[in-house]
């Protein structure tokens, strides 16, 4: 820094940050007449830190003894002040920084070096289960907007130095910390290294929230399947992290991404891992068939009326012929505008109050659904399915955005061409999928490539006991989780 | 460089694209030649794309990572090889055109009441040549999931099929000698030597093994010969009759009038046969084209060998007469070199490769004194 006088250093502060009325000025007098000033943002420091650990020891001069040798500022530091995160700094942006995120500066009349004192206080919500991943069954905590706090809640899942955390500060104006938490034992130096430069390549005003950060390390930036995985809850980013991935926490936002990705994490709940093997692979198998359900059964319903009435059996048929006359639309118009009403009230039902959450559901069942059903606007077929695609799409939340997009695909394939369409549509999707990877590892993986290995998680669900190896898709340093009973000890 | 496909791969993709151009026409051609003997026909076709899996196999074997390219610069030289492989790529464009024209007729006839041959066959280029620039690599992993619901739809095929049959249709047999389905067997065997295509993979293929290829063959040929029997089976003479085979199959099952058309479900399946197929002959088209005349992008070559077939469909062969005639007497001589002559040459010299180097490995461990694994 290169001015030392304290009246100097005020306005050069004032200046910076624009006269703001946040900025707290504190003059002390320490004893040996040494002229001190502390520096604070109002709102996010804590004040009780600051009277306790700064001000208190400062005006009693505990631990002066008038022999301060060479280095004043240090001398403080080590005798005086109490406050257990301390730093001697120099340069000016270790000043605005320190300042700008909550933590205390003292400056010293004469002295071109300052102490930064850590005394952020935010205002955090407490730990609760986050909402998007309810569980029956385990752990009920969640992430919340502090990384420190996430941090330390790994922390306590992970307890061995082999949990590094590495930050960085990213955002002009943010200046948001990132942190890249990893096991250093298992996790892969390669896609480490790749994640670091591709976040030091960033830059950005501000970084609000980790889908920002998830954006930026996306290898298919248009793609709509995303290419890494997230969570809010510890215990499922510390199993994550045991099988190799990379956790990034961003300070201000619960969701910790993990890369690399497989598709299958998202049919894979916290809960699978707490119940019995068999139940699992059920409920597991009953995901797959609801997500088939969900993108498929519209354009096949769509296809089969349109092009293909021989493949409805003649009873059902008969029953949908009665239900369909007189109907206006064509099947295709009918599903789509059903499909696009769905959204639309999925759209207003999260967006809208929750006082009026009972009248939009009045609303939209039985205004929308059923009278327009009996003034023959709409099939009740079209609205059943329409319904069960709308209810399946949501057995497997994170991937709701993009199996609502493909279904709609469908349905348009099957209305345009039929069966012929949508079964090239399938062979097409996978084509697409077939191509995306995430840092190497490609995220239909363990099904393609088939992994044996890794199926023992896939849909059909073996014991934990049996997990003895961690998943061959992810590039590991260190394959082996479990040993076999009392060999190789 | 492109990522390789692996051998569980090759054995999965070339089990779902041996069925496609079996099941369409195939079948009734046979009977119109060889009466009740055509499932023997298929037998003898089976045989003699057994012998080609061998050479193409000790190709592989013998060329470790070479690409097909490579070895027949090697071989050949350089001006005759590149003649040799726009050759090689018309061959595969030609190969690709009865089975687009047939799979257009099944749709048309059976699946659609207003036929459009652009709604229709269009689709099956844009997907295919999808496949087929994303590269061997996506291929592979393509035919990797959908195996198993490819075989699972061929097996409810069969099951659905076994009410109708009639053992007494394949009698008797050689009722006409054995003459008559050893002659058809040759018109129809550019519907088959499909492994031949293995050779447009290599340098490209992860830890091949000679074992798990001769099994994918065993059963791909399994499926063939069921299909083929069970048409003898159903039908018998008046199979002649029915052109389209994977959707008759089926047609006379009672519960299939009373439940719906499930089998025609399965026929849509069977569908990413013809994807995959027409995928493996454009890329393979689209590579030896790119490596005679250096082009490094993929795409328009693509596009280019695409636009040909297309051109080639509604200007040459636009009836099915013009092409039942020209594939069935000038294009047999054309097919049966470059199908099967040519692997063989190939499949010869690398064999006897083969041995040189296996001998002169044992002169080395004699010289060295190391002892040989038992």
């Amino acid at each position: 820094m290169k001015i030392s006088s304290l009246k100097e250093i005020k306005n050069f502060i004032v200046n910076t940050f624009h006269n703001n009325e946040d900025i707290m000025f504190r003059d002390v007098q320490i004893p040996s007449n040494i002229a001190a000033m502390l520096v604070y943002m109002d709102g996010i420091t804590d004040k009780e830190l600051i009277e306790r650990h700064i001000i208190f020891p400062l005006n009693t001069g505990e631990g002066l003894n008038g022999s301060f040798g060479n280095d004043f500022v240090d001398y403080i530091v080590k005798h005086c002040l109490t406050a257990t995160e301390t730093s001697i700094k120099e340069k000016e942006e270790d000043m605005i920084s320190a300042i700008a995120s909550g933590d205390t500066v003292l400056f010293f009349e004469g002295s071109f070096k300052f102490i930064v004192i850590g005394s952020k206080q935010y205002s955090l919500r407490s730990i609760t289960e986050p909402p998007t991943q309810t569980v029956l069954r385990g752990p009920r905590e969640g992430f919340i907007e502090d990384f420190k706090t996430n941090v330390a809640l790994l922390r306590r899942k992970l307890k061995t130095p082999e949990f590094v955390v590495e930050t960085m500060n990213i955002g002009r104006l943010t200046s948001s910390v990132v942190a890249i938490c990893y096991l250093d034992n298992v996790a892969d130096k390669t896609v480490l290294n790749k994640i670091k430069k591709r976040l030091k390549e960033i830059d950005i005003d501000g970084i609000l929230d980790s889908s920002y950060i998830a954006r930026f390390l996306e290898e298919k930036k248009y793609s709509i399947f995303k290419q890494n995985g997230y969570s809010e809850k510890p215990d499922v980013i510390a199993a994550r992290m045991l099988e190799g991935r990379i956790a990034l926490i961003v300070d201000g936002s619960p969701m910790v991404i993990t890369i690399p990705y497989l598709l299958i994490e998202d049919f894979q709940t916290p809960d699978d891992y707490f119940d019995k093997n068999i139940r699992i692979t059920f409920l597991r198998l009953i995901r797959l068939l609801s997500v088939m359900i969900s993108v498929l059964v519209p354009g096949i319903y769509v296809a089969a009326q349109m092009y293909h009435y021989e493949l409805i059996p003649l009873s059902f048929l008969i029953n949908i012929v009665n239900a369909t006359k007189g109907i206006p639309f064509t099947p295709f118009t009918e599903m789509l505008f059903t499909i696009i009403l769905f959204e639309i009230l999925n759209q207003a039902s999260v967006r809208m109050p929750r006082y009026m959450g009972m009248a939009l559901s009045v609303v939209g069942a039985l205004i929308l659904g059923e009278t327009a059903v009996k003034a023959g606007l709409l099939g009740s077929p079209t609205v059943m399915i329409s319904a069960l695609s709308g209810i399946t799409l949501f057995i497997v939340p994170d991937l709701e955005p993009v199996f609502s997009l493909l279904r709609i695909s469908f349905i348009i394939l099957g209305g345009l061409l039929g069966l012929y369409a949508i079964s090239f549509g399938c062979v097409g999707l996978l084509a697409y999928m077939e191509g995306l990877d995430s840092y190497g590892t490609p995220i239909l993986a363990p099904f393609s490539p088939y992994l044996k290995s890794d199926m023992k998680d896939g849909i059909f669900k073996k014991p934990i006991t049996e997990f003895y190896t961690r998943p061959a898709s992810l590039s590991v340093k260190n394959k082996r989780r479990m040993r076999h009973g009392t060999d190789d000890k | 460089m492109e990522q390789t496909i692996s051998n569980a791969q090759i054995y999965k993709l070339f089990i779902i694209i041996s069925t496609a151009t079996k099941f369409l026409t195939l079948p009734s051609f046979y009977m119109q030649a060889a009466g009740r003997d055509s499932w023997f026909s298929v037998i003898v076709n089976v045989i003699m794309d057994f012998f080609l899996l061998l050479c193409v196999l000790a190709v592989l074997k013998a060329n470790g990572n070479m690409t097909f390219c490579k070895l027949m610069e090697k071989y050949f030289g350089k001006i005759v090889s590149r003649i040799l492989l726009l050759l090689i790529s018309a061959y595969l464009i030609f190969r690709s055109i009865p089975f687009i024209v047939e799979n257009y007729n099944i749709l048309a006839a059976v699946l659609y009441e207003v036929p459009n041959w652009y709604a229709l066959v269009f689709p099956i280029y844009i997907v295919a040549g999808y496949v087929a620039y994303k590269g061997a690599r996506v291929m592979g992993r393509v035919a990797e999931i959908m195996y198993f619901f490819f075989l699972a739809s061929l097996v409810i095929l069969f099951l659905l099929s076994l009410s109708e049959l009639t053992l007494q249709e394949v009698l008797p047999v050689f009722e006409f000698g054995v003459v008559p389905p050893l002659k058809a067997a040759i018109k129809g065997m550019t519907a088959f030597g499909d492994y031949g295509l293995l050779l447009i993979f290599m340098g490209k293929t992860d830890n091949l093994t000679v074992k798990k290829q001769i099994s994918g063959y065993g059963v791909a040929a399994a499926i063939v010969i069921i299909f083929n029997f069970l048409f003898v089976m159903i039908f018998g003479i008046i199979g002649v009759y029915q052109p389209d085979a994977i959707i008759r199959l089926t047609q006379y099952n009672t519960v299939l009038t009373n439940y719906g058309r499930v089998d025609w479900l399965i026929a849509i399946i069977w569908q990413i046969s013809q994807i995959l197929y027409l995928a493996v002959l454009v890329y393979g088209a689209a590579e030896f084209v790119r490596w005679v005349f250096n082009i490094k992008n993929r795409l328009p070559v693509m596009i280019g060998v695409i636009a040909i077939i297309e051109i080639l469909i509604r200007y040459v062969f636009y009836s099915v007469e013009i092409l039942n005639k020209t594939y069935g007497s000038t294009m047999s001589y054309y097919f049966l070199f470059l199908q099967y002559v040519l692997p063989v040459i190939l499949g010869i010299i690398s064999f006897v490769k083969l041995l040189k180097d296996r001998r002169m490995k044992k002169c080395r461990i004699k010289i060295s004194g190391e002892k040989q694994p038992l």
